[in-house]
């Protein structure tokens, strides 16, 4: 079920929503001018920047009504209705990886931190397209007791290590997780076998096989992989930790930050001699 | 077992679509009431299945985003993709499904509206 506007909209409800919504998101104006939010449907974040927008329409009059998705398609009998799509077709997943990559409001260029927000963001993204997904975790051995390690030492194509400016030094480092996670669909290959692969554009420019994914990763001694469905924004299962994110309030704060994060590094780096 | 042939399910969806059709003209007719006051049942009939079938060139096929579609020609008009480059520009992506377009659409629609005040 979501709310959505009734048409005709009403343009005084709007104003004074506006009013009120960048009144509570000074950080979206720039020298008196309002920055919009995102278009983008599938983007969760702007997502709940439209719901609160909304709040702001209904406070001020705007009527709303209450619709229920996913729609049947017209026409569409109990025999013929689409389903979620569980399995996609490798040209399928080759154009989901392109779509998650191009979505410019997650940090895939920020290596130091974030993978489980972006994974979470792009789980909740792949689901708005029909698509079932899971998600990928990948531990050094010793993680979350006192022997866990930032083993995962993440490299390129051409084996140098993923680097990334220091926050403090501006120096560039390379990078070393204790772990990591991504999504992953199931793809059908051209042998007709069904294979997870794992969706991750800070790691690479197209689906990789969960082998792939782990070796660029280093694959270290002792490393271990576990699987969850997309619910949980961050889990554990070998020491029990599991901590759920379902209005994506952490998660979108989360990208935010490290967007933010980003940037200071980068230009530390780039005022050094 | 019970088998249903195929002639009869394509004459169950025949009657879907009529049934989807008649309540989004009851829809329309409520919600728009101005606009309609000079149609007739049969002309606002034509007027939905024309919106349909114009729809669906964009791959807008599920009732949700058909009555969307049909929504934004009442408001904006027969020739609204000539008439406004946001809708012509979104509706001729052929790189998303028609979901998300109409989603696109009614994003854009606020921002439209809002500059236009």
């Amino acid at each position: 079920m979501i709310r959505r506007p009734k048409k005709p909209l009403d343009p005084s409800a709007l104003a004074k929503a506006d009013d009120d919504f960048y009144k509570a998101h000074p950080e979206m104006v720039n020298n008196g001018k309002r920055t919009s939010i995102s278009t983008d449907p599938t983007d969760p974040c702007a997502d709940i920047l439209r719901e609160e927008w909304m709040d702001n329409y209904v406070a001020n009059g705007g009527k709303v009504e209450q619709v229920t998705l996913p729609s049947n398609k017209v026409g569409c009998t109990k025999t013929s209705c689409p389903q979620t799509k569980n399995t996609l077709s490798e040209k399928e997943a080759n154009q989901l990886f392109k779509e998650l990559k191009a979505n410019k409001n997650i940090p895939f260029d920020y290596p130091v931190d974030c993978c489980y927000s972006r994974a979470h963001s792009m789980c909740r993204t792949i689901e708005n397209k029909g698509i079932g997904c899971q998600k990928l975790w990948y531990f050094d051995q010793g993680w979350g007791t006192n022997d866990g390690k930032a083993s995962l030492h993440p490299h390129k194509p051409d084996g140098s290590a993923v680097s990334f400016p220091d926050s403090v030094t501006g120096n560039s480092e390379p990078i070393a997780w204790v772990y990591h996670v991504a999504p992953t669909v199931k793809v059908k290959k051209a042998d007709g076998t069904i294979q997870d692969m794992v969706m991750d554009p800070s790691l690479a420019d197209r689906p990789l096989t969960k082998d792939e994914w782990k070796t660029i990763q280093g694959n270290p001694k002792g490393a271990y992989e576990e699987v969850t469905d997309s619910n949980p924004y961050f889990s554990n299962k070998k020491l029990g930790y599991y901590e759920p994110d379902p209005d994506m309030k952490e998660t979108c704060a989360q990208l935010e930050k490290h967007k933010k994060d980003r940037g200071v590094a980068r230009s530390l780096a780039t005022k050094k001699p | 077992m019970l088998e249903i042939g195929q002639s009869q399910i394509q004459a169950l969806e025949e009657a879907q679509t009529d049934r989807f059709i008649s309540s989004l003209a009851n829809h329309l007719r409520l919600a728009f009431n101005d606009q309609f006051r000079n149609y007739s049942n049969a002309d606002l009939l034509r007027f939905v299945h024309s919106c349909y079938v114009w729809a669906n060139n964009y791959g807008a096929e599920t009732e949700y985003d058909v009555r969307r579609f049909s929504e934004f020609v009442v408001i904006y008009g027969s020739h609204m993709n000539e008439d406004h480059v946001w809708i012509d520009r979104t509706l001729t992506r052929d790189d998303i499904s028609g979901q998300e377009k109409m989603d696109i659409l009614d994003n854009l629609e606020v921002q439209f509206i809002r500059f236009s005040l």
